[in-house]
């Protein structure tokens, strides 16, 4: 009888190590087949990050190319590829720059660790509001700035990211001391004190501009050159002086690539209008979209008296700025 | 005999729940690791992308400032760029007479980045130039 019980123990002991043994296996089992997958996991994101990391990099590079040839020749960016306007632009029109710094069509690859990363940017037009606040409907094309998108592609992934590039440079030429007898048809690069012509009351005060209050008068500037091959992008007019009350001092502005075709136009683009500030010393912005890439610039004041014809305005300097 | 039995039966269970609670606390502990290696990588990216948004902001003003060398904006206005929005502050005459102070503040998510340039204008011609730059 004892000898059958401890049998039956026995037997019963084996049978509980077997079933603990099962219930070992099979929780070793989940918890370890859950570690795979998870290490599995972890392996393919680390992948991924390292990926994603050489792609950022490679836009911030694809960036910075754009951006130091937008310095050297902003006309390349602006009417890519090849700096004939008006060029090609948006998301359908890829380009990369090569290792002699020129944009060429389509896109270009780099193997960075065995994985290959294609890459290409776009360029796109940007607008502006009256304000001046870039603007995604509407507004008017600021051609001094441009939405560059670098776009990096590997295996299934893809990364994109955009930048604004602006024409950035700040020049300037200052008229002034003008003298009656130096009237010239020639070309200056920085003033002189010549001008083109005169029409009306002008007068010459002590190299400062100024009109017989009795009616209104104008001058034309001499041709300027801004030695840009690649033109300029006009920004604004300002003039010094005096103004008194009702009398006004307005400005036509012509610019040209060549030295012998000049329109005189408003803000509008027409011969009809005009550019005034209400005092000396206030910017004007200039209608950048009318005086954009051109080299070569003249403009028009014109001077009108006071009402009473008792006054009338001096002008003593004229700076014309302009970005390339 | 039986206790033999039952000395074995209980030795290699807990083995292996230790052993399985050690693998499964590796292996949490990886996978932590690794989620924090991928919020990193997507906190990079996204600085990237507010980088790349402040110095367009950045521009932005400083263009402006070149068109108009009087030009401020003390209490802000903002730029979008994608899902970025930066925020810009143009103080005229700081921190001196005939210069002027950017303060660009990028922010995409949860990400910023904060841009300050120091533009200098000759109040003569009109001409501007950025003299300083720097991330705070």
């Amino acid at each position: 009888m004892f000898s059958q019980i401890s049998f039956f123990k026995i037997n019963d002991q084996k049978g509980q190590v077997l079933a603990e043994i099962l219930v070992a296996v099979v929780l070793a089992g989940i918890i370890i087949g859950g570690i795979a997958i998870s290490t599995g996991t972890s392996v393919a994101t680390s992948s991924k990050i390292r990926e994603n990391t050489i792609a950022t990099n490679i836009i911030q590079s694809a960036v910075e190319k754009v951006k130091i040839l937008s310095e050297q020749s902003w006309i390349k960016i602006y009417c890519p590829p090849l700096g004939s306007c008006p060029g090609s632009k948006g998301s359908s029109n890829l380009y990369y720059i090569d290792d002699n710094f020129q944009i060429q069509n389509g896109q270009t690859s780099q193997v960075v660790d065995g994985v290959t990363y294609n890459y290409y940017f776009y360029i796109d037009n940007v607008n502006r509001d009256a304000s001046g606040n870039i603007t995604t409907s509407g507004g008017t094309e600021d051609p001094s700035t441009q939405k560059v998108t670098v776009v990096v592609s590997w295996a299934n992934n893809s990364i994109s990211m955009s930048e604004y590039i602006m024409r950035l440079t700040s020049q300037s030429i200052v008229d002034f001391n003008w003298r009656p007898e130096l009237v010239s048809s020639n070309v200056f690069t920085n003033s002189l004190g010549y001008y083109a012509a005169t029409s009306g009351t002008l007068l010459f005060q002590n190299g400062t501009i100024t009109l017989t209050p009795s009616g209104s008068g104008s001058l034309t500037s001499v041709i300027f050159d801004t030695q840009q091959a690649n033109g300029v992008a006009f920004n604004s007019i300002r003039w010094k002086g005096s103004l008194p009350t009702s009398s006004h001092v307005r400005f036509q502005f012509a610019s040209s690539n060549s030295t012998s075709s000049f329109s005189f136009i408003g803000p509008d683009g027409t011969s009809a209008t005009y550019y005034e500030a209400a005092g000396p010393d206030q910017i004007i912005p200039l209608s950048v979209i009318y005086h954009n890439n051109q080299r070569y610039f003249q403009y028009k004041v014109y001077l009108d008296p006071t009402t009473d014809n008792s006054a009338a305005p001096t002008i003593n300097k004229i700076i014309i700025n302009y970005s390339y | 005999m039986k206790k033999y039995f039952k000395q074995k039966g209980f030795s290699l269970l807990p083995t292996v729940l230790v052993t399985s609670i050690i693998v499964a606390e590796v292996g949490i502990a990886l996978s932590f690791v690794m989620y924090m290696a991928n919020s990193a990588s997507f906190a990079s990216r996204l600085l990237q992308e507010s980088y790349l948004c402040a110095k367009s902001a950045m521009s932005d003003a400083y263009l402006r400032i070149i068109r108009n060398k009087d030009f401020s904006a003390a209490s802000g206005y903002n730029i979008t760029l994608g899902r970025c929005t930066a925020n810009v502050v143009v103080q005229k005459d700081v921190p001196a007479q005939y210069a002027t102070t950017i303060t660009v503040t990028a922010t995409v998510l949860n990400r910023k980045k904060t841009l300050q340039g120091i533009v200098s204008i000759d109040p003569d011609n009109g001409t501007a130039l950025m003299y300083s730059l720097q991330e705070l």
